[in-house]
């Protein structure tokens, strides 16, 4: 027995040394410096740079916030940071002959936690005008209810475009977490793709489905009055001009007013409706350069997750959304595409986020943020509106109220 | 484990009152009283000195149900109901000296905020979990400790241990939820060296290891409840109870070595004795123990020491006590990073600092004077002053929260003898003085409910004035040659109604909702608080 009370202490002893070890030489935290310089080397030499750009040091778990400005040759010295982990957003613009150009880059979840270290931020430059993701309503309603999802897609540009064969899904890991995949591709290059869970695809042959500066489209998991069927819900969906109706089942109806999307990757789609998560997935609209073959799939190390791999330069717009604050730091979306994430913060609320206004132009047509940081250009509303803002509805909709 | 702890205490019982048999008259309550003040080394942390100033055999046992009630406390505290059960004893083991208690406790509380987690909410520990939400606690506590000391060994050591184990559980009943658990052991080896008659010097070893580990969960799993991760001074991380991304399972991995030194001088009829200790204590922070990630780390330093003197008169005895200590401490955060490594997949540190830091001084001085008599004393009558000083620094962004306080207290009692019975009646009455304190806040949610509803409301309580009236009668009926039931009542009434700051101590007119904003004094009642006990036992 004596002998088995000395290994106990012995053992206490030894937990209780290291316990005290880990705490030796902590120093007090202090201020540290960091410089930032900015390049451009994806831009084209043609288009214009700004005069110089915005650069944000952004502490999602200190909720602590820098802001300085680069000088023309787009460097910059900050002073003031508290050690952490940072995300580094740099934004730009410039207007030249009758566009505005917009620069972006990011860094996610770097480590400052030593002084005078210096950052290179990459930025790209994107002409106004592409669709984006304007209003995400996935959280659904009081109930439990969460048919009543739908994505807005807007043209926020001085063109028209044709939204024929864009498609639209959710990446893996479906929802944010501390798990994460290796993905092995065939070009052993993972990191110039996302990795689809699922994906639906408008029809058309291409000059089918035009959308004006200044309009949206709908794309409802089921176009459906989901007010007049559950009163909890926010939303009347009868008027969406697409819906991700799964063909061969009866449980949900087919609206034959709406388009039909096209099921293209089905391997996160399951049973009688598109349902992705109500906490929040992260999705990418792209227009294929190929038809999709969804007889191929990679799949990650260790895993028998499944997932269409999409080459990132053909994504368009791509939004991160996460369950709530403290799971930005564990965002699924390379940061080339969203170097944020916005959330609700809880299920079944009828919340969604949507994107801030950036201006109004004379003639009334909305420009919205899109500075491919979502937690820079997204608000949580507390309830779902379709098209709101009162933003314009395709002429060829003739079914919407 | 509970069966064991409850055979250990009947164990103790009986073997205390075995050894009590045939070998005393009644127990009083003022012969506990004025032996427990003369124990000088009872009263510090070295066990082996029980054999130089041993305690007398006693046993007792009650039973007692305590209530406080009021506005007039911090916000995780809440009101609070409990029932508890206490048995204590000293006695010889042959020519060594060992003393027991044990307590069971049975806490309703309710009116609790902002502490969704914790057993104890203490404020050494910066790193828990609070929600806005109005709640009530169950909580179960066991505590023994039990005390031994060798007879004097070749006229010149004595050996002695103090050991405490606790365990306590509860569960926080309205979402977010959470059931906790809590066990600690602490063991305290010490040594005494007589050097002749008159004086002696003690060494003592502490090593405390203690564990708690708590479940947040929600009721309703569909409505997901908001949370803050506290971090200190206000500051905190957004949280969420509930779904699949709601937080997981907070535990804290505690332990503490520390050391004392005693000098004990005994004179023909006073006697003085000095103790200086100190420890250091390091409590680990934990969510998810399948994939640990550190919330933080809290490293104390303790120092302390006090000095009793008591003179024992014939007529009279008089003791001073002072008593002091000073506590440095560090809250350590973690940078960390997931190692997403397919085999691996685990949060790797890549920085630590000192955060925070949380400074306490405090000291006490106290006088009893005791008018003897064959029950123990007749009547007592006694002072104290007690000085607190609190600061709480958040280093970066720079937030502070202070408080320094100076209460003073007068107090006596007197003992009414009616045959053998015996009515022990007590007052006293103190003023808490504020010499100072305030909030600073420069974080990052300056309008949030933790900085407004939590930190504000809890730095004005602690920095206002109160005065504190009490009154404590304890009566005593002989059953037996050696025993005596007891039947005792304690009421504390404590009541501010002071203005700092525009913030107003008061509650409103229906007593309800308290208030820390300015209001016009039709609107409002004083700030109150009641702590009353009442229990019925035996001594044996």
């Amino acid at each position: 027995m004596r002998k088995y009370i000395l290994l106990v202490l012995i053992l206490l002893t030894a937990v209780s040394c290291e316990q005290f070890k880990d705490i030796q030489n902590v120093d007090a935290i202090a201020q540290i410096g960091a410089n930032v310089s900015v390049t451009t080397t994806t831009v084209a030499a043609d288009v214009p740079r700004p005069d110089s750009y915005v650069v944000k040091f952004t502490n999602y778990d200190d909720k602590y916030e820098v802001s300085s400005k680069t000088d023309a040759n787009g460097k910059v010295a900050v002073n003031d940071i508290i050690p952490g982990k940072y995300t580094v957003t740099v934004s730009g613009e410039i207007a030249y002959k009758g566009f505005t150009y917009y620069y972006s880059g990011s860094l996610t979840n770097i480590n400052i936690i030593e002084s005078g270290k210096s950052y290179n931020v990459d930025v790209v430059a994107s002409k106004a005008g592409s669709l984006i993701l304007k209003e995400i309503y996935f959280n659904g309603a009081s109930g439990y209810y969460f048919k009543d999802q739908f994505y807005e897609i807007y043209n926020n540009g001085d063109e028209v475009q044709y939204v024929d064969k864009l498609c639209i899904g959710n990446i893996l890991p479906t929802t944010a977490s501390t798990t994460t995949y290796e993905w092995i591709v065939p070009d052993g290059h993972p990191e110039n793709y996302i990795y689809m869970a699922s994906v639906w695809q408008v029809p058309g042959d291409g000059n089918d489905y035009p959308v004006k500066p200044g309009e949206s489209i709908i794309i409802a998991q089921g176009a459906q009055n989901h007010h007049a069927l559950r009163p909890a819900s926010p939303v009347d969906l009868s008027g969406a001009e697409f819906e991700t109706f799964i063909v061969n089942q009866t449980v949900n109806p087919d609206n034959p007013n709406s388009i039909n999307m096209d099921l293209r990757v089905d391997f996160n789609v399951f049973g009688t409706q598109w349902l992705v998560t109500v906490f929040g997935g992260a999705y990418a609209i792209f227009i294929p350069e190929e038809t999709i073959d969804n007889t191929t799939w990679v799949t990650p190390k260790g895993s028998s997750s499944k997932a269409k791999e999409v080459l990132i330069e053909t994504v368009i717009d791509a939004v991160e959304i996460v369950n709530n604050a403290t799971k930005i730091t564990q965002k699924r979306m390379p940061t080339s595409l969203d170097a944020g994430a916005t959330y609700t913060g809880a299920t079944y609320t009828g919340k969604s986020v949507s994107r801030r206004i950036r201006e109004v132009k004379e003639d009334g047509r909305i420009i919205y943020w899109d500075t491919n940081n979502s937690t820079e250009d997204f608000q949580v509303n507390p309830q779902a509106v379709v098209r709101r803002d009162g933003v314009g509805v395709p002429s060829w909709n003739t079914w919407a109220k | 484990m509970k069966k064991y702890i409850i055979i250990s205490v009947i164990a103790l019982s009986a073997i205390f009152n075995a050894q009590a048999q045939g070998s005393k008259t009644i127990t009083y309550p003022t012969a506990l009283e004025i032996n427990q003040a003369q124990a000088l080394w009872f009263n510090t942390s070295n066990a082996a000195g029980m054999i130089v100033t041993p305690l007398n055999n006693y046993n007792t046992l009650s039973v007692g149900y305590n209530v406080k009630n009021g506005e007039y406390r911090l916000q995780q505290e809440g009101n609070q109901q409990a029932l508890k059960i206490n048995t204590s004893g000293a006695t010889n083991l042959g020519k060594a000296r060992l003393w027991g208690e044990f307590t069971y406790q049975n806490i309703t509380e309710t009116d609790t905020r902002y502490n969704t987690t914790m057993l104890d909410v203490v404020p050494d520990m910066p790193y828990f979990v609070g929600d806005p939400n109005i709640s009530y606690w169950k909580k179960q506590s066991y505590n023994m400790s039990v005390k031994a000391a060798s007879p004097v060994l070749w006229d010149l050591v004595a050996f002695g241990a103090s050991a405490n184990y606790f365990t306590k559980n509860g569960a926080k009943q309205i979402d977010p939820r959470s059931e906790s658990f809590k066990y600690g052991i602490s063991v305290e080896p010490a040594v005494v060296f007589t050097l002749g008659t008159k004086h002696s010097i003690g060494l003592t070893f502490l090593y405390l290891n203690s564990f708690e580990r708590t479940v947040p969960v929600n009721s309703n799993n569909q409505q997901d409840q908001i949370a803050y991760i506290m971090r200190g001074v206000g500051n905190y991380t957004d949280g969420v109870v509930g779904s699949l991304s709601g937080m997981g399972t907070f535990y804290y991995k505690t332990n503490k070595i520390g050391t004392s030194l005693q000098y004990n001088f005994n004179g023909d009829r006073s006697a003085l004795l000095a103790e200086v200790k100190s420890s250091f204590q390091v409590v680990d922070v934990f969510q998810t123990p399948t994939k640990p990630r550190r919330m933080g780390t809290t490293a104390q330093m303790l120092m302390g020491g006090n000095i009793q003197y008591i003179n024992n008169g014939d007529d009279f005895t008089s003791k001073v006590t002072l008593d002091g200590y000073h506590k440095n401490n560090n809250g350590i955060e973690y940078i960390q990073e997931i190692d997403a490594t397919y085999e691996v997949q685990q949060w790797v540190t890549i920085a630590k600092f000192i955060r925070s830091r949380y400074v306490f001084n405090a000291a006490t001085l106290k006088f009893d004077l005791y008018r003897n008599s064959d029950e123990g004393y007749d009547w007592m009558a006694g002072a104290q002053g007690i000085f607190s000083d609190r600061t709480d620094e958040y280093i970066l962004p720079h937030s502070t929260f202070t408080a320094k306080n100076v209460y003073g207290e007068l107090f006596g009692k007197k003992n009414i003898m009616a045959g053998d019975n015996s009515v022990l009646i007590g007052i006293n009455a103190g003023y808490n003085f504020n010499l100072g304190g305030g909030y600073d806040y420069n974080g990052a949610e300056p309008t949030s409910k933790v900085v407004k509803d939590l930190y504000e409301r809890d730095n004005a309580i602690l920095c206002a004035n109160y005065y504190q009236v009490g009154l404590d009668i304890k009566a005593s009926f002989p059953i037996g040659k050696s025993t005596a039931l007891y039947i005792a009542g304690n009421c504390q009434y404590l009541r501010s109604n002071d203005t700092m700051n525009d913030n107003l101590y008061a509650c409103d007119n229906d007593g309800s909702n308290f208030r820390w904003e300015y209001k016009t004094a039709d609107l409002r009642n004083p700030s109150q608080r009641v702590i009353a006990t009442i229990s019925i036992g035996f001594t044996f």
